[in-house]
């Protein structure tokens, strides 16, 4: 066990864990920040992701020793308000099913829009395509992403 | 604590929740076998009052406040139940979504049946849940008409207000909530009129939403209690193998790792008992991870070790080849086959598949001297429970199954094994379990959807309809999970779109065959839908080929007059018959949404295909074009559906958008084999599912009546398929009678 210095949300924190230990537990076991989920484990389908400064970032196959430097950014803050534009356009189009993807979805919408504020189609679909949905709100998220982004996407 | 006598020493929130570092806000999630709320905003979630002045019956709770809180005791999957529920009760309550705070039912048989399946919470339960409602409506009316010593007809509730209109009074719900408390419950409280209502039959936003999108809603393995340990298990590679040879000083020396604990094989019938294997107990789900992979076991894979996926087909398809067992003749088959005419010959092959939601089964379970508490995401609370007590060896009484979100479930969750084997785990380390299953865990050790072939033969008329009709199903039946010597489909099975194809045939045979089951079968969302969907329609488009019809006029040649077929006694007494006309309609309706009657740009090419399940009527007209590379890319879809009364109009939408995806990635994508009885494919690189950039557009077309609530959740599904085969047909590619088409 070692420790480890990380910015998680604004805040520092010291985390005592294995070096190897990815991100993604170190949030959801150590620091009890169960909102990063659990779906393969190999970087395979999103719903780990959160934000390393600002990239959007599979927490599952990142080990904790490669983030002490890092400012780290959950679901649990990707808003000061809870109003982050996502968030509310999330919530106009309805877009979770059963939501569990849907950390993940918002994390990686929020990289893309901080890089690229008005995303086509393409652009929406390479940034997006690295998370699953199995309850299929694929069509919501693009239209959600679009509104977010000033684009009018349709309900 | 509902349903268990000996409640347990009630935690302080703060012992048990640790909040999330950056949240200012908790969600509740209450200890002790009470309903939680799994609300947001935090100025709107309260526990339910400790004694809530006024509960009329189980589903209705109003405190001195006026606080309402509704109970829901259905699994909420993705598929809305939560705000529909407190959308009927709330309607007749006549209060708004934002006025209620909803909690979740522990599993309890004082709720009724709980089991969230088969597309029916809706359909079950509209009435129940509005007369639960109305019911509180009614006593809070009567009680401030006596206050006043008005007619109880005088006045009326609204907003959480009763009103007498003539003396300009009215009281708050809570301020006559007490003496609401004291009359009789009505047992047949008025209902509101269909135009009356302000929230049925309209769009809302779900209840959970913002829960979800802050990363405050709790999953199955989100629960973090003081003294957790975290748990992972290594299970049999193979059902119903035995664990010959341990070496887990690896394991055990690995940091974190805290315990190793052998789980006894389940032996047939699997029913849900856990399926056997090595925990592996840790400081974290990593540690657990990690000391998995440490361990050296050596197994006996027993009897289903012989199970290839290669060898399994052909034997399907050489059992399907022959005569099997007739059950049901109509007419002269043979003789109608005798005479000359075009004859049509398909066979269909669809494959195991796995449910792959994107929550991996996961439960947190502590047991102590007072009995065992549960949380976890499952589908039949009550089972779990009995699942439990009967793991632990436990009076029911003792055990509390708190109902987490579901990370989607699809009828995975419908199994509680991984439940009971959080509870062996906790049992037997003493302290409180998070128990992770890891990807490769759901997708090598699920309840399969059946694996299955289809033989089909018709010979045509003079006018290119089929005269005569011979069908064989044959898949290893669900009912082998509870009974090995099960072998062939059950009539609930056959039932699934086998026994009541709609396309009425003067001469029919229908036959099921035998096959056994080395894998452990279940539901699958649209269960035994999904191939007889698949094959009737192929065959039926096959058919208008052969006859050189358009297959939409095909479909509504066959289906005939509009009029209510009966396929069995069941059905004779039945207020849901399969209505030909109804089916007719969806498949007009997604025909001229998609532009069927258009020409189409060359490359672009249409299939359409409908189907009647869990009593709802849905129609698919999908739309692929060629590209230049060879390839072939989906670009729209369009869904009609009827169900009936609809509650949460925007989820229905929902679930019919989600319905396409999940029907793509089966029909392109879905396939579990095995080699050796393992089944080879563990995680999204070799069992991938559809994503974003593959996602057509979809069109959903709702059909607006007042016929009785049917089916949601799983009637989208069957008709994607064979919609997109058609369609593919259309452009050329090679035929898709086996899924999934991996040429796309
Ligand atoms: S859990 Fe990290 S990408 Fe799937
Ligand atoms: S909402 Fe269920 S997996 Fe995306």
């Amino acid at each position: 066990m070692a420790k480890f210095k990380v910015n998680i949300n604004n805040r520092e924190e010291v985390v005592e864990a294995e070096a190897d230990m990815p991100l993604l537990w170190v949030l959801r076991d150590v620091l009890s920040l169960t909102g990063t989920k659990f779906g393969c484990g190999k970087a395979l389908c999103g719903a780990c992701t959160v934000h390393i400064n600002g990239v959007a970032t599979r927490s599952c196959v990142l080990p904790i020793s490669a983030v002490t430097d890092a400012k780290i950014t959950t679901i649990e803050g990707m808003s000061h308000g809870g109003d982050h534009p996502l968030q509310e356009s999330w919530k106009k189009h309805n877009v979770p099913q059963c939501g569990y993807c849907q950390a993940g979805q918002l994390m990686s919408a929020a990289a893309l829009l901080a890089q690229n504020p008005k995303p086509d189609d393409d652009a929406i679909d390479a940034a997006m395509n690295g998370n699953i949905c199995r309850c299929g709100t694929y069509q919501r998220i693009r239209a959600a992403i679009k509104d977010a982004a000033g684009q009018g996407g349709t309900p | 604590m509902s349903g268990s006598p000996q409640p347990f020493r009630r935690l302080d929130r703060r012992e048990f929740l640790k909040v999330g570092l950056a949240s200012g806000t908790c969600l509740a999630m209450a200890v002790g076998g009470t309903p939680v709320a799994a609300g947001f905003d935090p100025a709107r979630v309260h526990q339910a009052a400790a004694k809530p002045v006024f509960t009329p019956n189980v589903f209705v709770a109003v405190d001195g406040d006026g606080k309402v809180s509704i109970t829901v005791q259905r699994s909420e999957m993705g598929q809305g139940i939560r705000t529909s529920f407190a959308m009927l009760v709330a309607e007749e309550l006549n209060l708004r979504l934002d006025q209620v705070t909803v909690l979740q039912a522990t599993g309890d048989a004082k709720y009724g049946n709980q089991n969230t399946d088969g597309s029916r919470s809706v359909r079950t339960l509209y009435i129940p849940m509005r007369q639960a409602g109305a019911a509180a409506r009614e006593m809070l009316e009567t009680a401030a008409a006596q206050e006043w010593g008005v007619a109880v007809a005088e006045v009326h509730a609204e907003d959480g207000q009763i009103f007498h209109k003539k003396s300009k009074r009215s009281l708050g719900y809570g301020a006559v909530a007490a003496k609401a408390a004291a009359l009789p419950v009505p047992q047949k409280p008025k209902l509101k009129d269909r135009k009356d209502f302000t929230l049925i039959g309209k769009d809302h936003i779900g209840i959970d939403v913002d829960a979800v999108t802050h990363g405050q809603a709790r999953y199955g393995a989100d629960l973090r209690l003081p003294g957790m340990v975290f748990a992972s298990i290594e299970h049999v590679p193979v059902v119903g193998a035995q664990l010959t040879a341990m070496d887990d000083a690896a394991t055990r020396a690995i940091a974190g790792v805290l315990d190793v604990i052998k789980m006894p094989s389940a032996t047939p019938p699997v029913l849900f008992k856990p399926l056997g294997g090595v925990a592996v107990v840790a400081t974290s789900t990593f540690a657990a991870f990690k000391g998995r992979e440490a361990l050296k076991l050596t197994w006996d894979l027993g009897a289903n070790a012989g199970f290839e996926s290669g060898a399994y087909q052909k034997a399907l398809a050489a059992t399907a080849a022959k005569d099997c067992k007739v059950v049901r003749q109509v007419g002269d088959v043979a003789a109608a086959f005798a005479k000359p005419g075009k004859k049509v010959k398909r066979t269909y092959y669809m494959p195991l598949l796995a449910h792959a939601s994107m929550e991996p089964p996961a439960a947190v379970a502590r047991v102590d001297e007072n009995g065992c508490e549960v949380w976890a995401p499952v589908q039949a609370p009550q089972r779990t429970r009995e699942v439990v007590a009967a793991a632990l060896g436990m009076d029911q009484s003792k055990v509390t199954i708190n109902v987490s979100l579901l990370g989607g479930g699809f009828g995975r969750k419908s199994k509680p094994d991984f439940v009971a084997e959080a509870a062996i785990i906790a049992k037997q380390v003493g302290k409180p379990v998070c128990l992770t299953w890891k990807r490769e865990d759901d997708i090598r050790h699920d309840y399969y959807h059946s694996v299955s072939w289809q033989h089909m033969e018709a010979s045509l008329n003079a006018d290119g309809y089929p005269e005569a009709l011979l069908h064989r199903t044959v898949f290893p039946s669900i009912g082998s999970t509870f009974d090995p010597s099960a072998r062939a489909g059950s009539e609930m099975e056959l039932g699934l779109g086998f026994s009541n194809n709609p396309y009425q045939v003067p001469n029919q045979q229908l036959e099921v065959g035998q096959a056994d089951a080395h894998v452990r079968i279940g539901w699958l969302r649209a269960v035994c839908n999904l191939f007889h969907a698949f094959a009737i329609n192929r065959f039926v488009d096959a058919c208008a080929l052969e006859a050189g019809k358009d297959p939409l006029a095909y479909r509504l040649h066959l289906l005939g007059e509009p009029r209510n077929l009966v396929f069995s006694e069941a059905d004779k007494e039945s207020p849901y018959q399969l209505n030909t006309g109804r089916l007719a309609h969806v498949l007009r309706l997604a025909a001229d949404k998609a532009g069927w009657h258009e020409k189409r740009p060359a490359g672009v090419g249409m299939g359409i295909a409908a189907h009647y399940s869990f009593l709802s009527y849905v129609a698919h007209v999908v739309r692929v074009k060629k590209k230049a590379d060879g390839g072939f890319v989906v670009e729209r879809v369009d869904v009609a559906l009827d169900c009936g009364q609809m509650v949460n109009t925007d989820s229905v939408r929902a679930q019919m958008e989600g319905a396409v995806v999940f029907g793509l990635s089966l029909a392109l994508k879905g396939e579990i084999t095995a080699e050796g009885g393992r089944v080879l494919q563990g995680n999204f690189d070799d069992y991938p599912m559809l994503r974003m950039g593959e996602t057509p557009d979809i069109h959903v077309h709702l059909v607006d009546n007042a016929e009785l609530p049917t089916g949601v959740g799983e009637p989208g599904v069957p008709p994607l398929a064979p919609a997109l085969a058609s369609a593919l047909d259309a452009v050329g590619a090679p035929r898709g009678d086996a899924l999934p088409l991996k040429f796309v």
